[in-house]
Parts: structure tokens; sequence; C-alpha cells
């Protein structure tokens, strides 16, 4: 898995490929973990080349919401596969973080 | 016809797991998503299995194999030599409590439990094992 992480505009830009599993969330992890110590507010995160996730990446996403709430962080994911975007459904985590089709839509959530 | 993989319990080594699962199943009779979704419920249990009973420790291994039945069922058997633990036993957390509590464990089981018909979890000699079925309607090429 290879993540990497720009800062667009006024944005945030996390862009992840591969898969994240139980040995690669940590990455993931420490993505996240350094947008908020840089004190972004507006996060992207890119799934395009994301081919799979467990719960381990799962988890990661669902440790930080009560961060974002609290510091009024918006964070939005896009470009997701169906696939990828079914396991998020299974558990009905869609409900508690935003995954848009483009990125267009992506950053009209976070403006 | 049986199907088997052994690999080091480390959670490097999922990524293993997860091919071999994958190839294995495309014999089956199932969607893609179907085939994508029990790779994840497989990769769950091992990695489960890989962190919290053997704790990465490469010295022990674990076996996945994959058989059908006549009635297209597709039996998953995981083994290992690491400590009991019974995730039928094992009430899932509300996902709205993980969140509270900052947890990043503990929707595994969950994906586990929606994904797979039916999860036995027993001993045989010192070896544990888990048994999974994940019924069809359809049968396979086996």
């Amino acid at each position: 898995m290879n993540i990497s992480a720009n800062k667009e505009d006024k944005t945030y830009v996390i862009t992840i490929e591969g898969e994240i599993d139980a040995s690669s969330s940590i990455e993931l992890d420490t993505a996240i973990s350094e947008a908020i110590k840089k004190g972004e507010r507006k996060i992207l995160v890119d799934c395009e080349k994301l081919n799979y996730i467990s719960s381990a990446g799962l988890g990661v996403f669902m440790s930080y919401l009560e961060d974002f709430e609290e510091q009024g962080i918006k964070i939005a994911l896009f470009h997701m596969n169906d696939k990828v975007k079914s396991v998020f459904e299974i558990l009905g985590l869609v409900d508690l973080i935003d995954i848009v089709p483009t990125r267009e839509e992506a950053e009209k959530i976070v403006a | 016809m049986t199907h088997k993989i052994t690999i080091p319990c480390h959670t490097s080594k999922l990524k293993d797991v997860r091919d071999f699962v994958s190839e294995v199943i495309r014999l089956f009779y199932l969607s893609e998503n179907e085939q994508f979704l029990l790779v994840l419920a497989i990769d769950e249990i091992c990695a489960n299995r890989i962190l919290h009973s053997n704790h990465n420790d490469t010295t022990r291994h674990l076996e996945v194999e994959i058989a059908s039945q006549d009635d297209g069922a597709v039996i998953f058997c995981i083994k290992d030599e690491g400590d009991f633990f019974d995730l039928n036993q094992n009430e899932a957390t509300p996902v709205d409590r993980l969140v509270k509590d900052r947890r990043k464990g503990g929707l595994g089981v969950s994906l586990i439990k929606k994904i797979i018909d039916s999860v036995e979890v027993f001993k045989e000699g010192h070896y544990t094992i888990h048994r999974l079925i994940k019924k069809s309607s359809v049968s396979s090429q086996f």
C-alpha cells in the first residue's frame, strides 16, 4: 500500500493506493493523525486506487470521527470503487462518513 | 477436492491468504462482490487469529483449507495452534459505541457474522479450528 498527502489550495488530500489490511492500516492511521496535528480542517481522501479495505482500515476512519467532530474537521472520501464501498455499507458506516463519487462533490462537502 | 495454504503467523502474510482465497473461489458460482466479501471474511478471521491468538509469532503456522459440499456450500477451515477463542461467544460491540470510545478494533467480528452463514469454533488436539460455511443456491464446478 502507498499513501501520499498533499496540501492543495485549502484542502488536504490523502491519496491511498493498494490494499489496507491489518498489516498496513498503521500507515493510514499515521496519515490521518498527521493531518490532524497539522491543523488541517478540510480533508479529502482519494480512494480511486484503493483496491481493498478490511476492518483494520475501517477502524482507523471510525476512531477519528469523534476528533473530527470535536475539532470541526470535515472529511470526505471520493472515487471509491463499489467493492470497497460495500465493506463500509455492510456495517452502515456510510451513514457516519461521507463517501461520494467525485472530487467535486467531496470538495463541496468540506467547503 | 480441497485447496490449502499454510502461512507463518504474521500479518504481512495476509495478502498471500487473500490471493489464495480469491483464486480458489473463482471456481464457484458467486458474484464478484460475493467473492470479494468472502475474501474479506477469511482475511478478518486470519488477522484475528494471527494478532490476538498467535501474537504475530512466525514460528507458528496457520492453515486455510477450502472445499465445497454437494449442495454448493463453500466450507473454509482455518487451523492454528493459537489460544482458543470462540467469536460466537463475543457479542459485537455496536458501531456507535466503538466510535465514541475511539476504538480501532471491534469491527472484524461484525463483518464476519454479516458475511458468513455459520461459524463453528472448536479444539482438535492442540489446534483451534474455525469452520466457516457460506451457503450457495447453485452448484460449484468442483
